[in-house]
């Protein structure tokens, strides 16, 4: 094993990640994802595969990536939205209480009906843009300064102009690991 | 009695005695009229205005009354200005309101576009008859019939009942060419339902009524356009509700620009009343977060009562 | 979820179309009305009718208002918007007017769903919404 390590022995390879495309639905991308996070068909969860899907779309190109806090937080638009989802929320709000029925506006609908409801969102509508990328043959310190300094946990690892893997936290962890153990 | 009831119950009280006080000195400004100055510099208009629209607006909510059946009642009936600037003015306030919640409503698929459409050009066609009626008629005629319409109005409000979901076996041959039909999504389970609205011919009818009436007096009709979507025609009540919201936008616009184009808006009246009705509904929605009021839609009822009576005496000249 | 392809939860696209452009317009709207209320309210352009006369006018009905000031009805406003009440008139307007836009605009996306039904009934909205606001109708006084 070579004492210096690039980005390039550590990343997960692109046909082992998570991946959909931007035109599809909630309904298609998370089972995928908890598919690769679960680890296993059936039985019980493993909780240790991977937490997020790339969204590539028809050209190949890397156009956002998907994780569990934007997919939860399309759930609650009145809360985690934007100024217009919530002024949105409280327009129907007042809608509802103006006709004595505040207990049917959209505010008190339960978590099932939400998660229903959002079936059909379609993934570029919730999708994070990517906030940072490495090359291939980088050094394992501009990947771990680029986690921190953009605050991410997942970096798109790219070769040329192609998107060959990407690199989590957790593989610059379980190489400290390895050092560690080693010395 | 919850703190909050009580509290309204306090202010309730509190904005009748002052009305009741106040008003030889507003009857007396009132026939004064042609005289400049009443004694109060112009800007404590605008300044009232804003107060008690902004009261207006957290009664509304909490009430569970439209914003734009209580302007026109409360404010002719307490200020000095004249009915028709009143009613230019509350159709402006009612359609706000609900231009505001138009977007919401309609992205969350909660107000149905092809519900509207057929309804909105029946209501705003004759909200437009309605208003031309409406300043055509000598005032204490419209007062008569204003007063005698919120006294119905009241009656509705506390006896009419609500459909969650209501039967319709059958979707009607109307609304079937027309395709008003949709999905309803229960709040708590999330199970989605099919609906379909029957007797059609006979709501759009009824819609004739109350575009007429909205037109006339200047009021919002959500008082109206609820029970004939939901009890008669069958929507669900949520779809109902939003429908009506949404519809406001449509059958008011068409009766304001009547009102606009006959001078009868005056922007210093205006301005104050949007601001005050939209600060207090958003006053009033946190506020409904915290407590359900129980009392406070009795006495908002109440107060829309004793504005129209005070309406019928004022036509009547008593 | 139900089978029927044509039914979902989610809006269709005119529905979005129309409020998207009345969230814009509407917002737009009501912030031009805030600050034209603000210029007029505190004199830095001067009135059509001063400040202080207002009250005396709002008691009269709107023929004699109309005859004491020397207003005229319609759109006669726009040839007044140098003074600071008429300008308060143009977001006004807007406001009423949001209305009759977002159902012009729907009537392509109508068209394009082959919903000619609609589109025509939307059109006629909008034209009817037009009438009212040209003016073309007028009242017979009191």
């Amino acid at each position: 094993m070579p004492i210096t390590k690039k980005v390039r022995d550590l990343l997960v390879p692109l046909s082992e990640y998570a991946v959909t495309s931007p035109e599809s639905t909630l309904a298609e991308a998370v089972p995928t994802l908890k598919r690769l996070y679960c680890e296993i068909e059936d039985g019980k969860c493993t909780e240790a595969g991977h937490r997020s899907i790339l969204v590539i779309d028809d050209a190949g190109n890397l156009v956002g990536i998907i994780d569990f806090k934007c997919i939860l937080r399309v759930l609650i638009p009145e809360i985690a939205g934007g100024l217009s989802a919530k002024l949105e929320a409280l327009g129907v709000s007042i809608a509802f209480a103006q006709a004595d029925v505040p207990d049917l506006d959209q505010a008190r609908m339960s978590f099932r009906a939400r998660v229903i409801k959002n079936a059909e969102t379609k993934i570029k509508d919730i999708m994070l843009r990517i906030r940072g990328t490495i090359h291939a043959d980088a050094d394992l310190m501009d990947a771990l300064k680029l986690l921190y300094q953009n605050k991410i946990t997942v970096i798109p690892v790219y070769d040329g102009d192609k998107v060959i893997g990407v690199l989590r936290e957790s593989d610059l962890f379980l190489t400290v690991a390895e050092i560690l153990i080693e010395a | 009695m919850t703190k909050l009831n009580k509290l309204c119950l306090a202010a309730g009280v509190c904005l009748l005695l002052l009305t009741l006080w106040a008003q030889p000195a507003l009857a007396e400004n009132a026939a004064a009229a042609p005289q400049a100055g009443d004694g109060y510099p112009w800007w404590v208009w605008p300044l009232l205005l804003l107060v008690v629209t902004f009261v207006m607006g957290i009664a509304a909510v909490l009430g569970g009354v439209g914003g734009g059946v209580l302007f026109v009642p409360i404010i002719s009936g307490f200020f000095p200005f004249h009915l028709d600037f009143v009613r230019g003015c509350g159709l402006l306030v009612a359609l706000s309101g609900a231009l505001a919640a138009g977007p919401g409503l309609l992205k969350l698929n909660l107000a149905s576009l092809r519900l509207a459409i057929p309804v909105a050009l029946i209501a705003s066609t004759f909200s437009i008859v309605g208003a031309m009626i409406g300043l055509a008629l000598p005032t204490n005629v419209i007062q008569i019939s204003l007063g005698a319409t919120i006294l119905g109005i009241c009656a509705l409000m506390l006896t009419a009942k609500k459909s969650e979901f209501p039967v319709v076996p059958q979707a009607d041959k109307l609304s079937s060419a027309l395709r008003i039909y949709g999905v309803y999504q229960e709040a708590s389970t999330g199970q989605v339902i099919d609906w379909k609205i029957h007797r059609t011919p006979q709501g759009l009818l009824l819609f004739i009524v109350i575009g007429v009436m909205a037109g006339m007096f200047g009021l919002g009709a959500g008082w109206a356009n609820v029970p004939v979507l939901n009890l008669l025609m069958g929507a669900p009540l949520k779809i109902s509700v939003a429908t009506s919201k949404f519809l406001l936008s449509i059958t008011d616009t068409s009766a304001a620009w009547i009102y606009m184009n006959n001078g009868c808006v005056i922007p210093l009246m205006v301005v104050p009343s949007l601001i005050g009705i939209m600060l207090g509904s958003f006053v009033g929605v946190r506020l409904l977060k915290v407590a359900k009021p129980g009392l406070v839609r009795w006495i908002v009822i109440g107060m829309l009562g004793f504005a129209g009576i005070r309406a019928l005496m004022k036509g009547l000249g008593i | 979820m139900t089978d029927n392809p044509g039914r979902s939860l989610q809006a269709g696209p005119e529905q979005l179309a129309y409020a998207r452009i009345l969230e814009k317009g509407m917002y737009f709207s009501l912030l031009t009305l805030i600050i034209i209320y603000v210029i007029y309210v505190s004199g830095l352009l001067s009135p059509y009718i001063p400040l202080h006369e207002i009250p005396k006018y709002w008691t009269m009905n709107v023929h004699d208002y109309l005859h004491d000031t020397h207003i005229r009805d319609g759109w006669a406003w726009l040839g007044m918007v140098r003074y600071s009440d008429f300008l308060n008139f143009i977001p006004i307007a807007m406001l009423a007017g949001v209305t009759i836009l977002c159902f012009l605009s729907i009537v392509p996306i109508l068209l394009k769903q082959n919903d000619r039904l609609y589109a025509g009934l939307a059109l006629l909205e909008a034209v009817i919404l037009g009438v009212a606001a040209s003016g073309i109708l007028g009242t017979g006084g009191h």
